[in-house]
């Protein structure tokens, strides 16, 4: 049970940025609604940071979608 | 009358409380910090907390006088500004979010391993003067002793033992800051 190499390793995608704009929304609004700091929801953006199970449900839910239709895994190389 | 005194009591606990969060709210989110949060700043940051930590410690350690009093002053200022930087994360669980906490622990656990490092180079370099010591006064009586015997010749004045302990102080205070990383924040 070795751990994987990091480029081998799963990662979070997600479509934040895209719903966000569809339901026109500011990173600080959104910020708001989920109850984190406007910069956090830049890093998830980004993919530089994996939300919790509690944090994705509730930004799937401000955003008015499925957590799958927000959240992808992505395989590494 | 204790009930007017309770009243004004409660009431001034209150408006405390109330200055006191909006004060921390304010440095917390004003945009008027965000110079301070950047990846430049950052490293700005880190070299400056260095090169005061170490850099103006040793200088504090040789020269004494009155830059033992101006070092743990140049430390204070630069942990205010490292707490404004970060956001004042290492102050309080409650307000920060899961991004911020894990990130926090992770500093956490990074500067625990470098204080253990830095405080072993200290207990290193304590006991090869030790060493170099007894080799020179065991020399000097025509013996030979090649290991560190415990004996140690404190030749320290009360103003380095002062600065030693602010470094020390200063040491454990903005190690988390440096091991927060250097990555900042982007709009």
């Amino acid at each position: 049970m070795s751990r994987k190499p990091r480029h081998e390793e799963e990662r979070v995608a997600n479509r934040i940025e895209e719903l966000r704009t569809q339901v026109d929304l500011s990173r600080q609004e959104l910020a708001d609604r989920v109850g984190v700091h406007y910069q956090t929801i830049g890093y998830l953006e980004r993919g530089e940071y994996s939300p919790s199970l509690v944090l994705a449900l509730k930004i799937s839910a401000a955003l008015g979608a499925s957590v799958d239709e927000v959240f992808t895994i992505e395989q590494g190389e | 009358m204790s009930s007017t005194s309770d009243k004004i009591d409660e009431f001034s606990k209150q408006l405390e409380t109330k200055i006191e969060r909006g004060v921390i709210h304010w440095v917390r989110n004003d945009q008027a910090f965000n110079f301070l949060r950047n990846t430049p700043a950052r490293w700005l940051l880190a070299l400056l907390s260095v090169a005061m930590l170490y850099g103006f410690g040793l200088y504090a350690w040789i020269t004494e006088g009155i830059t033992g009093y101006i070092y743990p002053a140049l430390i204070l200022g630069m942990v205010l500004i490292q707490k404004l930087s970060v956001r004042f994360v290492f102050d309080d669980d409650s307000v920060i979010d899961e991004y911020q906490h894990s990130r926090r622990n992770r500093a956490y656990r990074r500067a625990y391993k470098r204080i253990g490092l830095v405080l072993a180079l200290v207990v290193v370099l304590l006991v090869l003067r030790s060493w170099d010591f007894t080799k020179i006064s065991l020399t000097a009586q025509n013996h030979f002793w090649p290991f560190p015997n415990g004996s140690f010749e404190s030749q320290f004045s009360v103003e380095q033992v002062v600065i030693g302990l602010e470094f020390i102080a200063g040491l454990f205070t903005l190690q988390k800051y440096l091991s927060w990383g250097m990555r900042g924040e982007r709009n």
